[in-house]
C-alpha cells in the first residue's frame, strides 16, 4: 500500500508542478498586481477593486457575459440532449455524429468568413430575405446590419450553438449509452413508455454526464470571443461586448492593474459558481 | 492497518504541501517579481548580419569580469562628404597611381590622391563644362579605366516626342588624346547603347537597351564589334584576369572565362545571390542595390544592404567582411554607386554625395559592446537611415531594429501591442519606441515614456527643433514624444472659391455652391462615404475632444453633417465617366487596397490632384502637403493658362494650426541605455538624417531651413541647379479614357518658400489619431453618408462605442 501511495505521489508530482508553475504562481502574481499600480508596482490597496466596481465597461461586460452564458448553456444542453436521445436508438450513428462535429473542426478564420458572408448588411441572409420579400410581395429590401444592431446577441448565440452542439451530443451519447440496457428493458417490461424511460431511467443515470456537460459548455462559452472579436473588432455592438473584449482592450492600453483586479473577481466568481453547481448536484 | 494508512497519507500530504510551498516561494522570489531593466543581449543576426558570431551587449561583455576574451578587430567606417562636388556619380575607380576617381555628371571627375580623405574636381578633357554638356545631351553612363581614361556615353535630348538618337561616346585618354565616337548605331532590336565599362587593360565594352548583346568598342576606329550575347542586359560588367563578371537583375552574378570562352560555374555565389538579393532590379534610379568589384587575385567582393562579402571564385564560402547593420550599407537613403578596393584591404564605397572609407581597426571589438533597441510597428526608412548614421558615429554600439508587423507572419496590430506591453511590464522593453499607431496616451499616463523636455531644452545649434512643434507636444511642462516630420493640410482651387473657405462648414458651403454653378462638373474626388469621412478627419478630429479627453458630441455631429453635404454635392450630377472612375476606385478601395494604401489615407497628397485639375475633373481639392515636390506641383498649376487663378492655402477645418506629425519618437523611461537612447534621439532628430527624408517637413529647424532652400532644391534635382521660379521638370500622362495632361513643374519663388516655412513655424495643433474613436466615426459615419442611418441614429451608435471606450 505504501508503494502504491508513493507511485501515486510520483505520478501526481509532474502535473502538479506544471500547474503550480504555470497556473498557480502566475495567478498569485496577478493577485499581487491587483493591489498595486500598473507599471510602477506601488501598493494601491483596494483602489483597483473600487475603480473596477464603478467601471461602466466592466459592469456592462459582466452583464453581457452572464446573459450570454445564461441563454447559451441551457439551450446547448437541451439541444444536445434532444439530438442525442434519438441518435442513441440508432445502431450506426457514426456518420451523423461526424456531421454534428464538423463545425468544431472548422478553423475560426473560416467561421468568421461565413459569418461575414451571411450576416453582413450585404450578406446572404439579407439577400435571401429580400428575395423572399420580392417573391411574396410582403416586404421590400432588407438591409439589417445583424452584427451592428440588437440582433448581434442572437447571432452570437446561434453561432455558439452551431459550433458546440455536436460536441455536447457526443458527451450526451456517451452518458446515455452507458445506462445499463437491462434497466430500460426491465422498465419496458413493467409497462414504461418512451417518455417514462427517459424521465425515470435515463436522466437519473446521466446526472454525472450532465455535470460534465454543463462545466464544459460553460468553459467553451468563453471561446466564442475569438469569432466575435474577428468579426466585430475590439468594440463590437454593445450587446456582445464581453469580458474578454474588456480584458483584451485593457491589455492593449496597459491597464494591468484593473485587469488583474477583474481577473481575481472573475476567478472567485467561477470558483464559487462551480462549487455551488457541485453542491447542487450532490443535493439532487 | 488503517492507522498506518492514515500516517502515510499525512506524510504524503505534508511532502506535497512542503513542495508546493517551495515552488510558490521560489517562484515568487525569482520568477514573478519585478526585474530591473537590462540589455536583451540579442544578436544582430535577427536583423541583418549573415555571419555574426557574438552578441552585442551580451552579459559577458557588459560585466567585464569573468568573461571570455572579447574578439577584437573590425572594419571602421569614415564618411567623407563630397556633396558639394557630386551630381550623379558613375562608379569609383582605383587608378594605377593609387588615386581614386569618380566620374560624375556635375563635376566631370572627382579625384582623391590621398586614399579618399580629401577630394578635388577636374574637368573631363574635351568637356570644359559638364553643365553645358548635360543641357545638350542626356548621359547614359560614364566609366573610368585604371590608367585614367574616362568615357561618357550620351545622346541628344529627345525633341518633339521622338525617340533617342544614336549614342555617342566621348573618350578622354590618359595621354590627353580625345576621341568622340558619334552616331553609334545598333540593330533595331538592340535599340541603343546603354552602359559602358572598362577592363583593367583599357578595353571598352558597351551594353544595349534591347537585349543582352555586349559590344567591344574600338576607340581608335569608332566601331562596335559584337563580343558576347547574353540572355538579358547586365547592369554592371567587371573584369579580373581572364574573368568577366556580369551583374544582371533577376539573374545574379555570372562569370565568363574570356580565355576559355565559356561560362564558369559557381554554385556558392549563385546560391548566395538567390538567398540574399532577390530584388527584381539591381540598378534603380542611377544607384545599385547590389554591387560587385574584383579584389585580390581570384576574389570577388559583393556589396549590398547586408554589408560587404568576400568570395573566392569557385570556392564554397561567402565571408562577411563588413556587417551592413553596422555601416552605411543598410542606410536606405544611400544608394550604392561604386566600390573600389585599395591599400591593404581597404575599401572606398561611393554613395553618390558621400564616400565611405572602410579601414580595418584591430583595436575595435569585433562586435559592438552596447546594444540599443528601436521598436516600431511598421518599418520606417528614416529609422534605417538613423541607425546607419548612428552606427557610423558610435561604432561601439549596435542598434537593433525591431519591426513588429512585417506583413509576412499574419500578426495583427493588437497582437504586436500586447507583446510589446508584456515586454515593457517585464522591464525588457525597447529603448526607443516609434509611437505611431501605438497607445501613446496610455504609455504617457502609465509612466512608460521618458520626459524629453530637459534633453530638448539642451539642444543647440543645428540640433534645435522647431519650437512650435515642441510646444505642441508639451503637456504639463513635459514632452514625451517628438515627431520626426510632419505634413500640412491644404485646400486648393480657384482663388474666388478658396478665399471663402475659412473653416469646415464653409468648405461644405463652397462645394454646394460649386455644384449649383456647375451641375455636371467634377468637384472633389470622393468615391465612398467611408473614404470621405476618413479623408477630412485630420482637420476635424483634433476638435472632437476637450482638454480632459471627453468627446464633444455636437462637433462630431457637425462634422458628419458637413461631410454629408460635401459628399452629396460632390457626387450629384457627375458624368458617367467619373461615376465609372469612382466605382472602380471604390472597388479597389474595398477589395484590393490595404490599410496602408493611398486610398486609405486621411487627406491624401494634395500634389496628386494636379492631374485632376488639368483635365477638369476637379474644381476644388483638399489634401495634405507631404513634400516640397507636392508644393511645386500645386503651385505650378497657376502657370498654365486655364488654371492661372488656382491657389493653394492652409486649411484647418474645424480646428486651428493643424499639422499631421509622422514618426513619433519616444524613449523608454526604464531603459538601461538611456544615454545611448538619447544619442539615437539626437541622430534621428538631427540635420544629417532629416535632410535625407523623402516625405514630410522636418522637425529639425536647420533641416527644415535646408529643405526650403536652394541647397535642397539642387539635391532634389539630381545635382542640377535650377533657379527660383524656373521650370525644374515636367509631369505628364494620360487617363484610362485617353485624356492627356502635361504640366511644367516650376521651382517655387523665394516668397513661396518663405510662406511655406512660415506656415511650418506656426502650426500648433498635432493631429494624432485616436484609433478607436476614429474607427467608430469612419465606419458608422460612412454608413450615414451612404444612407443606411439617419444622423441621429449614426450619432447614437458612434457615441455608444465611444462611451464604452471612454468607460474602460
Amino acid at each position: 500500500m505504501r508503494r502504491q501511495r508513493t507511485a501515486f505521489a510520483l505520478f501526481l508530482l509532474p502535473s502538479f508542478a506544471g500547474v503550480a508553475c504555470f497556473v498557480i504562481l502566475p495567478f498569485l502574481d496577478v493577485v499581487k498586481r491587483s493591489f498595486c499600480t500598473a507599471v510602477t508596482g506601488e501598493f494601491a490597496g483596494l483602489k483597483n477593486y473600487n475603480v473596477l466596481f464603478h467601471n461602466q465597461a466592466f459592469l456592462l461586460a459582466v452583464k453581457n457575459t452572464l446573459r450570454f452564458t445564461a441563454v447559451c448553456i441551457p439551450l446547448l444542453v437541451l439541444a444536445g440532449l434532444l439530438v442525442a436521445l434519438p441518435l442513441s436508438r440508432l445502431k450506426n450513428a457514426g456518420l451523423i455524429k461526424s456531421v454534428y462535429l464538423f463545425p468544431m473542426a472548422m478553423p475560426t478564420a473560416t467561421v468568421v468568413l461565413v459569418w461575414k458572408m451571411v450576416f453582413y448588411r450585404q450578406g446572404f441572409l439579407n439577400l435571401f430575405l429580400t428575395s423572399l420579400g420580392e417573391i411574396t410581395g410582403l416586404w421590400g429590401s432588407v438591409q439589417v446590419d445583424y452584427l451592428g444592431s440588437g440582433a448581434s446577441l442572437g447571432v452570437l448565440v446561434a453561432s455558439y450553438l452551431w459550433k458546440n452542439t455536436g460536441y455536447t451530443v457526443v458527451l450526451w451519447l456517451a452518458g446515455i449509452l452507458a445506462v445499463p440496457n437491462e434497466l430500460i428493458e426491465a422498465a419496458k417490461v413493467d409497462g414504461a413508455g418512451r417518455w417514462s424511460c427517459i424521465r425515470f431511467i435515463i436522466l437519473p443515470n446521466v446526472k454525472g454526464s450532465f455535470y460534465t456537460i454543463v462545466i464544459l459548455s460553460f468553459l467553451n462559452s468563453f471561446k466564442i470571443y475569438r469569432e466575435a472579436y474577428l468579426v466585430a473588432g475590439a468594440y463590437p455592438q454593445e450587446d456582445i461586448y464581453l469580458l474578454q473584449h474588456l480584458f483584451n482592450n485593457w491589455f492593449v492600453n496597459l491597464e494591468f492593474d484593473k485587469m488583474a483586479a477583474a481577473a481575481v473577481c472573475v476567478c472567485i466568481f467561477l470558483f464559487w459558481g462551480i462549487m455551488a453547481l457541485q453542491r447542487l448536484w450532490d443535493c439532487v | 492497518m488503517n492507522q498506518y494508512l492514515f500516517d502515510e497519507n499525512r506524510k504524503i500530504a505534508r511532502a506535497l504541501a512542503v513542495l508546493a510551498a517551495l515552488v510558490v516561494a521560489v517562484g515568487l522570489l525569482g520568477g514573478c517579481g519585478y526585474k530591473p531593466a537590462e540589455s536583451t543581449g540579442d544578436t544582430p543576426k535577427d536583423n541583418a548580419s549573415v555571419e555574426s558570431t557574438e552578441a552585442p551587449g551580451s552579459d559577458a561583455q557588459e560585466d567585464g569580469e569573468g568573461s571570455e576574451p572579447v574578439a577584437m578587430g573590425r572594419y571602421v567606417e569614415t564618411v567623407v562628404d563630397i556633396s558639394e562636388y557630386s551630381g550623379l556619380s558613375h562608379g569609383i575607380t582605383l587608378l594605377e597611381d593609387g588615386s581614386l576617381l569618380i566620374p560624375d555628371e556635375k563635376a566631370g571627375q572627382i579625384i582623391s590622391k590621398d586614399g579618399g580623405e580629401t577630394w578635388e574636381t577636374a574637368p573631363i578633357p574635351g568637356i570644359p563644362s559638364m553643365a553645358d554638356f548635360v543641357k545638350e545631351k542626356y548621359i547614359f553612363d560614364m566609366a573610368a579605366a585604371p590608367d585614367g581614361t574616362v568615357a561618357v556615353l550620351a545622346t541628344n535630348h529627345i525633341k518633339d516626342g521622338g525617340d533617342f538618337e544614336p549614342c555617342s561616346i566621348h573618350v578622354a585618354g590618359a595621354d590627353g588624346t580625345i576621341h568622340t565616337l558619334e552616331s553609334l548605331t545598333v540593330s533595331e532590336d538592340e535599340k541603343f547603347l546603354y552602359g559602358i565599362d572598362f577592363s583593367p587593360e583599357g578595353e571598352l565594352f558597351a551594353t544595349v537597351v534591347g537585349n543582352g548583346t555586349i559590344y567591344q568598342v574600338d576607340v581608335e576606329s569608332g566601331t562596335l564589334t559584337k563580343y558576347l550575347t547574353m540572355e538579358w542586359r547586365p547592369d554592371l560588367i567587371k573584369f579580373q584576369g581572364d574573368y568577366m563578371f556580369f551583374l544582371t537583375s533577376d539573374e545574379g552574378i555570372t562569370i565568363y572565362d574570356r580565355k576559355e570562352k565559356k561560362w564558369v560555374e559557381d554554385s556558392a555565389l549563385e546560391t548566395f545571390m538567390k538567398e540574399n538579393y532577390l530584388d527584381s532590379s539591381y540598378y534603380v534610379n542611377e544607384t545599385y542595390t547590389v554591387y560587385m568589384e574584383p579584389g585580390e587575385e581570384g576574389v570577388l567582393y559583393i556589396a549590398g544592404k547586408e554589408g560587404l562579402f568576400r568570395h573566392v571564385i569557385g570556392g564554397s564560402a561567402i565571408e562577411q567582411v563588413i556587417d551592413g547593420a553596422l555601416s552605411s550599407f543598410s542606410n536606405p537613403s544611400m544608394g550604392l554607386c561604386g566600390l573600389a578596393t585599395f591599400g591593404e584591404n581597404e575599401f572606398a564605397v561611393s554613395f553618390g554625395s558621400k564616400v565611405s572609407l572602410f579601414r580595418y581597426d584591430p583595436d575595435v571589438p569585433t562586435v559592438p559592446e552596447n546594444l540599443v533597441t528601436v521598436y516600431s510597428l511598421e518599418e520606417w526608412d528614416a529609422v534605417r537611415q538613423a541607425i546607419a548614421q548612428y552606427q557610423t558615429e558610435h561604432p561601439d554600439t549596435f542598434v537593433r531594429y525591431e519591426v513588429a508587423l512585417t506583413g509576412t507572419d499574419g500578426k495583427s496590430r493588437e497582437d504586436a501591442i500586447k507583446k510589446l506591453n508584456t515586454e515593457l511590464m517585464a522591464g525588457k522593453g525597447p529603448d526607443v519606441i516609434i509611437l505611431d499607431e501605438l497607445p501613446a496616451k496610455s504609455y504617457v499616463e502609465k509612466g512608460i515614456l521618458m520626459d524629453l523636455k530637459p534633453h530638448i531644452d539642451g539642444l543647440t545649434g543645428d540640433a534645435v527643433l522647431l519650437p512650435n512643434i515642441v510646444d505642441a507636444f508639451t503637456e504639463n511642462g513635459s514632452v514625451y514624444m517628438m515627431p520626426v516630420s510632419f505634413s500640412l493640410p491644404m485646400v486648393g482651387g480657384r482663388q474666388e472659391d478658396v478665399e471663402g473657405i475659412t473653416d469646415y462648414a464653409s468648405l461644405a458651403d463652397t462645394v454646394e455652391r460649386l455644384r449649383e454653378e456647375n451641375p455636371e462638373a467634377g468637384i472633389c474626388d470622393f468615391f465612398s462615404g467611408e473614404a470621405t469621412v476618413r479623408w477630412f478627419l485630420p482637420v476635424a478630429a483634433t476638435a472632437f475632444s476637450d482638454a480632459s479627453g471627453n468627446i464633444k458630441e455636437e462637433l462630431v455631429r457637425d462634422y458628419l453633417a458637413d461631410t454629408q453635404r460635401i459628399y452629396k454635392a460632390a457626387n450629384e450630377g457627375i458624368s458617367d465617366s467619373l461615376k465609372d472612375q469612382y466605382r472602380n476606385q471604390k472597388n479597389y478601395y474595398t477589395q484590393s487596397a490595404s490599410e496602408r494604401s493611398y486610398y486609405y489615407h486621411h487627406l491624401g497628397d494634395v500634389g496628386n490632384t494636379a492631374a485632376d485639375f488639368l483635365v477638369g475633373d476637379t474644381l476644388l481639392a483638399a489634401g495634405m502637403l507631404y513634400t516640397t515636390y507636392g508644393y511645386q506641383q500645386a503651385l505650378s498649376m497657376s502657370h498654365t493658362a486655364d488654371l492661372s487663378d488656382v491657389v493653394f492655402r492652409p486649411f484647418d477645418g474645424m480646428s486651428e494650426g493643424v499639422f499631421a506629425p509622422s514618426m513619433l519618437v519616444g524613449l523608454n523611461a526604464s531603459s538601461a541605455h538611456q544615454k545611448e537612447a538619447e544619442q539615437f534621439f539626437d541622430v534621428i532628430m538631427g540635420t544629417e538624417v532629416q535632410s535625407l527624408l523623402y516625405d514630410g517637413f522636418m522637425t529639425n529647424q536647420s533641416a527644415l531651413e535646408m529643405q526650403l532652400s536652394p541647397q535642397w532644391k539642387v539635391m532634389q534635382n539630381g545635382g542640377l541647379d535650377v533657379d527660383y521660379g524656373e521650370v525644374s521638370s515636367q509631369m505628364g500622362g494620360s487617363f484610362g479614357d485617353g485624356r492627356e495632361f502635361h504640366l511644367d513643374i516650376f521651382m517655387p519663388t523665394k516668397e513661396e518658400y518663405q510662406a511655406l516655412y512660415d506656415r511650418c513655424c506656426k502650426v500648433h495643433t498635432p493631429y494624432v489619431a485616436d484609433a478607436v474613436v476614429e474607427e467608430a466615426v469612419i465606419t458608422i459615419g460612412g454608413e450615414y453618408l451612404d444612407g443606411y442611418w439617419s444622423l441621429d441614429e449614426a450619432m447614437q451608435k458612434i457615441m455608444a462605442k465611444v462611451q464604452l471606450y471612454m468607460a474602460e
